[in-house]
């Protein structure tokens, strides 16, 4: 079990639906592995139809008529078929094309892997990162949030340790340092709603280039 | 101080079509009653002159909505559209209203009869041990929204999912039901401050993101997060959910 979460806030702009594409894999990914914050935001869907409840506002005249011929020719939706077995999580599984073995890693720096995830959202930047078993991130401050979903390895910030599925939030206040812990590369999700801005003067030269 | 301000500049002119939209109105916090008290379509007792001499059976004086998990777990069996019309006729007005807060009349009714074919092709879906059939009913509202107006996804987890980690042990004994909890979430939804209430307005009924809330109320990114985690943490201890996550 996870044992770093979601914050509330988040939670419940999820639940909302007004929480852009990016944050919301992020949150489904860590849904997924997370029965305690299934529970958690099973309230903040309830709230959302409680709400819907206080609604009203007249359809138009013939709109049961008109939903009632699109009944008839309508289908159920399949069921998709499942693999037998998966280390990611659905959510993301659908944004790869596949699982772990089928993502295109690019090179960044010298230490460590990314590959970027394409949402609609133009809000976000959503990459999937693999640092080095034992070698640190490298140290970066970004404007605004970054959410980072360990998947496989764990990595340590400071104090705390993050395993598969724990959730690091940080804001633009916080300058850390992930490093992967030494026994095996870690690879996480991380999203952000800025470009990152890498302290190191080199890192942070080669940035553009790096398009990181 | 920034009260009334807010309020005004919250909602009453629909921000896509401009005009004032009907049933729009700042039922949260203007009027200073719960808002969820306002707007429900609960007829208000007669006066009691009037219960006397208009003195009938208990049905047809409040006539019983029907239990919308009942219908829908029946109409997934049964296929039958004339049982359907009653969940119809139940929902399309608060999905219509739903779809309209956030974007233009005409694109309501669409999304509305959209959304009402939706709930009886996924029928089969619905498991009223899970949620209320309001909540199912929110869910699946608002992923079409999302995709219509924002052309994105709502990214979510699948139970059969083989990398999904389902719960180390069933839900205690001391799990509330499902519809006391939705009747519980009403009552804490109706107590929230209006501060908070107008912040969870924004977010689920005007697709408002933390940022858009900030900007239209003129709070500082922070305190619009405050805000929801104070309302979020309400409803959580209402139904006796351990503290809040941070």
């Amino acid at each position: 079990m996870p044992r770093h979460h979601i914050a509330d806030d988040l939670l419940l702009s999820y639940a909302a639906g007004s929480l852009a594409e990016g944050w919301s894999l992020a949150v489904a990914t860590h849904l997924s592995l997370c029965a305690q914050c299934r529970a958690r935001l099973a309230t903040a869907e309830a709230a959302g139809g409680q709400l819907l409840e206080t609604l009203n506002a007249a359809p138009s005249t013939d709109a049961w008529t008109a939903v009632r011929a699109r009944l008839a020719s309508s289908a159920t939706p399949a069921r998709h078929a499942q693999p037998i077995s998966a280390t990611l999580p659905k959510p993301l599984r659908d944004y790869i094309g596949g699982d772990l073995d089928a993502i295109r890693w690019s090179a960044i720096g010298t230490a460590g892997a990314q590959a970027r995830l394409k949402t609609a959202d133009g809000k976000t930047q959503v990459r999937l990162l693999r640092i080095p078993a034992g070698k640190p991130v490298p140290e970066h401050g970004h404007r605004g949030r970054e959410l980072t979903v360990v998947l496989t390895g764990a990595f340590t910030d400071g104090e705390q340790r993050f395993g598969p599925g724990d959730v690091e939030d940080a804001d633009a206040e916080i300058e850390h340092i992930p490093t992967a812990t030494p026994e095996a590369d870690c690879i996480c999700l991380a999203v952000t709603d800025a470009p990152l801005r890498f302290r190191s003067l080199l890192v942070r030269a080669l940035q553009p280039f790096l398009g990181i | 101080m920034h009260g009334r301000q807010e309020n005004r500049r919250g909602a009453v002119i629909h921000p896509v079509s401009g005009g004032v939209v009907p049933g729009m109105s700042l039922e949260i916090s203007s009027a200073g009653v719960p808002w969820h008290k306002v707007t429900r379509p609960v007829p208000k007792p007669a006066p009691a002159w009037k219960r006397r001499i208009d003195a009938r059976p208990m049905e047809s004086q409040s006539p019983v909505e029907p239990d919308m998990a009942a219908l829908i777990v029946e109409v997934a069996q049964s296929r039958d559209i004339e049982r359907f019309e009653l969940v119809f006729r139940h929902f399309a007005p608060r999905v219509k209203a739903y779809m309209a807060r956030s974007g233009s009349a005409a694109g309501a009714e669409e999304l509305m009869q959209e959304t009402m074919v939706s709930v009886w092709n996924k029928a089969a879906m619905f498991d009223p041990a899970k949620g209320a059939a309001s909540t199912w009913v929110f869910s699946i509202a608002r992923n079409l929204r999302i995709d219509a107006w924002r052309r994105e996804k709502h990214p979510e987890f699948d139970e059969n999912d083989p990398a999904f980690q389902p719960a180390p042990e069933p839900a205690a004994d001391t799990r509330i039901e499902v519809e006391e909890s939705a009747k519980l979430v009403r009552s804490a939804l109706g107590t929230l401050p209006p501060e908070q209430a107008e912040v969870l307005r924004l977010a689920y009924f005007e697709d408002s993101s933390q940022s858009d809330i900030a900007e239209k109320l003129n709070l500082p990114l922070g305190t619009v997060k405050s805000r929801m985690r104070l309302a979020f943490g309400k409803l959580r201890s209402i139904l006796g959910e351990s503290g809040a996550v941070s």
